[in-house]
């Protein structure tokens, strides 16, 4: 018999059983729906974290930092040997990160190494608020303009791989409204002002020097009247919510690195925190070459700093997603499994009801391997269509969900469940390769029947 | 030519043991129409089953055209089935679902006719049966007669040299039965084809050439027409 005639004959008695068939594939459609969509979303999740990447770190660039524990994945819960740097990052709920930091003569070591071609302060700015004339005061926050994470503008410029110019900033769209501008094209080139504060009142401190001098201490506290500084800048462009952003809170003003240094050292100076770095910014010369990187990396690691690459970060954010994606799919397997009784169960009535069929075909001299392949391919069959009703299925609801989740977690062009038609054509082949298998049982039951007895089934 | 020797067959072991067919030997000549009669029990249908190579006999041998048919392995012995044998049944066995076109072409799938020359085989089968007309209807629509009409056709479409009937009139009224009667003998003179009918039927059996009646297992009488000088009488049951 030919190959051809048994698919064909298989798929016909699938046909003449409509509703055991279909009901028998939907069991796997489950499975096959789940684990489409389980792959769809961990592409969608893989592509999402390659864009935050990419549109946030330069790939020649390392994050160099002090702490052993900085770029691991574990929060070390042992005490570490103290020393000046370290500083308590608040982490909630009363939980401490402990980490130490890069120092002036830390960074000054990276820019001796002749393998890094520029090293760039990491400037984070409290600013006490900004405002413009004839306007409310706004609390903000700034940071030093990094040209690797190419911040989406609604209006203005930025120059190509460049700093931005000094005196100029970039204003998140946030605080057009409320600094009463009417756009975005409205902001551009106008001025804001922005207004920093020092860390200790010293006008007090010299007042109280003063007194415990002249040995008259007064029992009045001194009311502490902090010195502020105002910088005006102009606006040279608007910033909108990236997609892809690492940010959770407020965006903070795009600053010149000199201006942030300035402001960050204006606001820090004489506290712990002055020119102290978590991590710094070394690009690496012919850093695009991955051998060249890995090099610097190792040789800084053996110095004692603390490297990560933007590999690494996103081997990090891709072993997430393996995770994630192995947990899903165990349930996809799982309702597999349960769907795997259900053809075998399926098949067996089917030789029950066809038994003077098969004795019929045997009489005719039809060969046991061939009535063995009819049963099988009718499983395969049945697993094709599972499958195919599952895919079906997981696109259709990609194509409805895809935008919903989309608008929802505003992800820009992003898309949560990317399909790729090669996985799907895989899982498919592969729930036909299980439904077969699981119908070796019944087929083999099949094949062995005797056709006397089974033609004097009336 | 078909020779029946000393056939025996006995189900079960020892104390249990039942003897279905006891040391039978006849012989039927290529083009013959012969009646197996008997009551049930009488061992005619085993006699049918392994004379067509469905049942093995626990001695004796059955001969066809020279070839031991038992000795022959799995695959030669289907491939004889396939080609060199057609089958009626008394409950037709046709599938409902499944075109006249469909059915009959069943033989031709399992010997492996290129399918190019299928439709051919099909369509002749079916006007020999007068069906021509009902090629892509269900065979669940047809009446009786036409149904087993159909299954003539569905045995005659491989042009076997045998074909066995159990009992191919059991399901059908007189009429209808005597039609189908009139169409097997037909196809027996216009094909040559060796007719082997196993049958309740005395008409129907009377209308053959010759009969094999049997009796627990043993040939009672073996008779022949006396017009047909030509059959080879076997050897009369003990």
């Amino acid at each position: 018999m030919k190959l051809l005639d048994v698919v064909r004959r298989s798929g016909r008695s699938l046909r003449s059983a409509k509703a055991r068939t279909i009901l028998t594939a939907l069991a796997i459609a489950v499975g096959g729906f789940t684990l489409t969509l389980t792959l769809a979303a961990s592409n969608g999740a893989r592509s999402y974290g390659n864009n935050l990447i990419a549109s946030n770190f330069d790939p020649s660039e390392l994050l160099v930092g002090k702490d052993p524990d900085l770029f691991t994945n574990k929060t070390s819960s042992k005490p570490k040997e103290y020393d000046e740097s370290i500083t308590a990052l608040s982490n909630g709920g009363g939980a401490n990160l402990q980490f130490k930091r890069m120092s002036v003569d830390d960074i000054a070591k990276l820019r001796q190494n002749p393998s890094i071609e520029k090293v760039r302060e990491n400037y984070q700015v409290t600013i006490q608020y900004i405002t413009r004339q004839g306007q409310k005061r706004y609390t903000a926050s700034g940071e030093a303009y990094n040209s690797a994470q190419k911040p989406e503008l609604k209006a203005g410029s930025t120059p190509g791989s460049d700093d931005i110019a000094a005196g100029t900033v970039l204003l998140p769209d946030d605080y057009l409204g409320p600094l009463g501008f009417t756009s975005a094209q409205d902001a551009v080139g106008k001025s804001i002002t922005v207004t920093v504060r020092q860390p200790f009142s010293t006008t007090d401190i010299q007042s109280l020097a003063a007194q415990i001098a002249s040995g008259k201490a007064q029992n009045t506290q001194p009311q502490p009247t902090f010195q502020t500084q105002t910088k005006t800048f102009t606006v040279s462009g608007v910033t909108k919510k990236p997609a892809t952003s690492f940010n959770i809170g407020a965006r903070p003003i795009l600053l010149n690195q000199s201006d942030a240094q300035i402001l960050n050292e204006y606001t820090t100076k004489g506290t712990a925190d002055y020119q102290k770095f978590i991590y710094v910014y070394a690009r690496v010369k012919n850093g695009t070459d991955p051998q060249q990187l890995t090099k610097v990396q190792d040789q800084l690691k053996s110095q004692g700093f603390s490297v990560q690459s933007v590999k690494d970060t996103q081997k990090q954010i891709t072993q997430f997603i393996d995770i994630m994606q192995s947990i899903v799919s165990v349930f996809g397997v799982i309702t597999l499994i349960a769907s795997v009784f259900g053809v075998v169960n399926t098949q067996y009535i089917s030789v029950l009801e066809r038994t003077r069929e098969i004795g019929l075909m045997k009489a005719l001299g039809m060969r046991r391997r061939d009535i063995r392949r009819l049963f099988m391919l009718e499983a395969g069959w049945i697993g094709f269509l599972g499958g195919a009703i599952g895919a079906v299925l997981a696109v259709l609801a990609g194509l409805v969900l895809n935008p919903l989740i989309t608008k929802k977690l505003d992800l820009g062009t992003n898309r949560l469940l990317i399909y790729q038609p090669l996985q799907i054509i895989l899982l498919i082949v592969m729930l036909i390769v299980i439904a077969t298998i699981a119908g070796l049982l019944p087929a083999r039951k099949a094949a062995k029947l005797d056709p006397i007895q089974a033609l004097r089934t009336e | 030519m078909i020779e029946v020797k000393n056939v025996g067959r006995v189900y079960g072991k020892k104390e249990n043991a039942f003897v279905a067919l006891d040391d039978i030997s006849f012989s039927i000549p290529t083009g013959a129409t012969v009646a197996i009669v008997g009551k049930s029990g009488s061992g005619k249908s085993t006699l049918m089953h392994v004379m067509s190579g469905l049942d093995r006999p626990t001695t004796g041998s059955v001969v066809i055209d020279g070839k031991e048919l038992h000795k022959l392995k799995g695959k030669d012995m289907d491939n004889f089935r396939a080609t060199g044998m057609g089958f009626i049944f008394q409950s037709f066995f046709i599938e409902a679902n499944q075109t006249c076109q469909q059915n009959v072409m069943l033989p031709l799938e399992i010997s492996g006719l290129p399918i190019s020359k299928r439709k051919k085989a099909v369509l002749a089968a079916l006007t020999q049966v007068e069906l021509a007309d009902k090629v892509n209807t269900k065979a669940g629509n047809l009446s009786g007669g036409q149904k087993q009409r159909l299954a003539i056709a569905r045995a005659i479409v491989n042009k076997p040299q045998i074909i066995f009937a159990d009992e191919p009139t059991g399901n059908l009224d007189s009429a209808t039965g005597q039609k189908i009667m009139d169409l097997l003998f037909g196809l027996n003179k216009s094909l040559g084809v060796t007719l082997i009918i196993v049958t309740h039927d005395h008409e129907l059996a009377a209308r053959c050439q010759r009969q094999v009646v049997m009796k627990d297992g043993k040939t009672v009488t073996n008779t022949q027409k006396q017009n047909s000088g030509s059959l080879n009488l076997g050897k009369v049951g003990k």
